[in-house]
């Protein structure tokens, strides 16, 4: 089915157009969720609510741009009025017990490597990782984390940097990442 | 320089690693959605079906093809069981009829059979005399010295004879007189028809004047009893009523003066332009919606009914607004404690104020609810009456499809969770109603009023819904 196809049935309201369109979409967008969430099932009520207002309103997706990005942030939007409605933004995990944090291996080295660095993610604060997630990976600006979190411009980006300062501390700990000294070093020796 | 040169390795290796990354959801997520988006709606449409359809069965029942008479139910339940000889039916000596009897088989009742006795030369005479015809015979009575003294004996037995029946009505007088000719025939003496004739008709003739006597007395009796024995057909104080009543919604809106101190709304967009009343910066008009339903009306006293049922209604009115490109739309929440900030935001393509092009919004909305009140008779008699009516109706909002403002008036967007799903409305009503037989129909102006706000306290505006209608009903009186 192509992307036109599953649009113009969507429109009508046809489940096997929905289905389609979950089923090539609900994937990636479960990972976005889950790097927002707290556990899993609050990733998957996020991407089921998510997925209810894509459906409802795919009216007004005007062809212009990526059908996936409009998607996501649909699906973004979602995860941040839960996380506002579920008050999560003030749980913290003490980062000393980062270090503690089970990551199961699978064999492909790649998807080892992504998953390991969600769940290092997933270890950071709420507010942290949520800034985290909004600037380095879905590409708002400051000034819209700012509208969308309501808080500060200066604060996003100072939340920002803490995250990332952190996110850095976990992922050399885990040697998932080298030392940027040490990276800078072997390349200036290369 | 350095860096900022790992800064941005950083954040690619992160971007790009996190976008590899898959999850599978389990199957309940798109069950969720599925049942969201299709099965909600379907159960929706079945259980109103299943509801209207309840309402009008029911009403069409009592309405248009009531009950029987409870009379004629218990004759015809007595006509149904299995018939009885004619000797069970007979009725005996000490039997004494009723008024259940009577409707049974009135000529029964009042010619009730002699009771049984030995025969007498009274029954047997009319036996052979008389036939159903009433024509007359010639009598074949053998009257024997036997027969005589047979006779004697019976009509000295029997001071009494009976009467109200063909059967002659003999006085005592007669029958001697019969005997004493007995005696002075011959012993094989057939009782001839024509000295019989002239004391028959005069028997008859006595017998007429007593059957009406009897028949009087009998009537006499049957008047007593019923006055003693049956009640009065009196109204029942349930009535079973039908309603239905197209109206005109509107809604008004309330809150919003975020420029207020007092306002708990604390997180406001920066870009807040629009100060004041929400009402000045909308533009909706009223439209058409209806409501329907049943009651049931207890009568308290002749003028003062209670009332308590089941409604649906239908609400919706129209909004003026603009279609846009997306943007991002933000509401505002209410905080409780003045420091906790909240807002939910969203992506919308509906502007309030300008767009591309205009566009008309429906606000639209499905209730249930279970009006109880009072229904009072202002003025009139049996057929033509002014009544006035009042009911709270605690509602369910059973679906819905409706826009919200946002906090800085610019958009209209949808946020499903800020809608209460209970809520109270009053109404008011006034009606003239006019009786054809069992039925009153009943036809006035009415007003429903949201008490309470469509949207929860989270939202700082307030919506509260009214309509008005002209309302339709017919009432069937039940009767015992």
């Amino acid at each position: 089915m192509t992307e036109e196809a599953i649009l113009s049935g969507c429109l009508k309201n046809q489940a096997a157009a929905q289905r389609e369109l979950y089923n090539r979409y609900s994937p990636k967008m479960l990972a976005v969720c889950y790097r927002f969430a707290h556990n899993r099932e609050d990733a998957e009520d996020m991407l089921q609510e998510g997925f209810i207002k894509v459906f409802s309103q795919i009216h007004t997706f005007q062809n212009k741009g990526a059908f996936e990005g409009w998607i996501r942030r649909i699906i973004v939007h979602t995860c941040i009025n839960n996380l506002k409605k579920n008050k999560r933004f003030n749980e913290s995990i003490d980062i000393l017990h980062a270090g503690s944090l089970q990551i199961r291996e699978e064999s492909i080295p790649a998807i080892v490597q992504a998953k390991q660095i969600v769940d290092c993610i997933r270890i950071l604060p709420v507010g942290y990782r949520t800034v985290l997630n909004l600037y380095a990976i879905e590409g708002y600006s400051h000034k819209e984390i700012a509208g969308m979190l309501d808080i500060e411009e200066s604060t996003s980006r100072s939340q920002y940097t803490r995250a990332k300062q952190m996110l850095e501390d976990i992922l050399i700990k885990k040697r998932i990442l080298q030392k940027p000294r040490e990276k800078m070093q072997w390349l200036a020796g290369m | 320089m350095e860096r900022d040169f790992y800064n941005e390795e950083f954040e690619d290796l992160i971007r790009e690693k996190t976008d590899q990354y898959k999850m599978y959801p389990s199957d309940k997520v798109w069950k969720g959605i599925h049942s969201s988006l299709h099965a909600r709606r379907r159960r929706f449409v079945i259980g109103m079906s299943i509801l209207v359809s309840g309402i009008l069965l029911f009403a069409g029942k009592e309405l248009i093809a009531p009950g029987k008479h409870p009379i004629t139910q218990k004759i015809a339940q007595n006509t149904s069981t299995s018939p009885k000889s004619a000797s069970e039916e007979a009725l005996s000596e000490n039997d004494q009829p009723t008024p259940e009897s009577y409707f049974k088989d009135p000529e029964r009742v009042i010619n009730k059979p002699a009771p049984q006795r030995p025969q007498t030369l009274n029954e047997v005479i009319a036996f052979n005399i008389l036939d159903n015809s009433g024509s007359t015979k010639e009598p074949a009575i053998a009257v024997t010295q036997a027969s005589q003294i047979d006779i004697a004996s019976i009509v000295e037995a029997s001071p009494f004879l009976p009467s109200a029946d063909l059967s002659l009505m003999m006085p005592k007088a007669t029958v001697q007189h019969l005997q004493l000719e007995a005696t002075a025939s011959r012993p094989s003496t057939v009782i001839s028809e024509h000295p019989v004739s002239s004391t028959i008709e005069t028997a008859q003739k006595s017998n007429i004047a007593n059957y009406s006597a009897d028949d009087k007395k009998q009537i006499d009796w049957l008047q007593e009893r019923a006055l003693q024995h049956l009640s009065p057909i009196k109204q029942h104080k349930l009535n079973w009523q039908v309603y239905f009543s197209p109206t005109v919604n509107y809604r008004k809106l309330s809150g919003g003066n975020y420029a207020d101190s007092r306002s708990t709304v604390q997180n406001v967009p920066i870009a807040l332009i629009h100060y004041g009343n929400a009402n000045d910066f909308v533009d909706h008009t009223p439209a058409i919606g209806y409501e329907f339903g049943g009651n049931m009306l207890y009568q308290l006293t002749r003028n003062l009914s209670v009332k308590v049922g089941l409604q649906f209604n239908y609400t919706r009115y129209m909004i003026r607004a603009y279609s846009s490109t997306p943007e991002l739309a933000t509401i505002a929440l209410n905080s409780y404690y003045g420091y906790f900030a909240d807002s939910i935001t969203g992506y919308t393509n509906v502007r309030n104020f300008s767009g591309k092009s205009k566009e008309y919004l429906q606000n639209r909305y499905f209730q249930i609810s279970a009006p109880v009140g009072l229904e009072m008779r202002v003025f009139g008699n049996g057929k033509l009456q002014f009544n006035i009516g009042a009911t709270i109706q605690p509602t369910y909002l059973l679906n819905r499809n409706s826009y919200l403002l946002t906090t800085d008036y610019t958009n209209y967007t949808k946020e499903p969770s800020l809608f209460r799903k209970w809520n109270l409305n009053g109404g008011l009503e006034a009606f003239i109603s006019y009786r054809i037989g069992n039925l009153r129909w009943q036809i006035g102006p009415q007003f429903r009023y949201q008490l309470f706000s469509t949207y929860t306290d989270k939202y700082p505006l307030k919506e509260n819904l009214m309509e008005y209608g002209i309302k339709i009903g017919i009432t069937k009186v039940s009767r015992k």
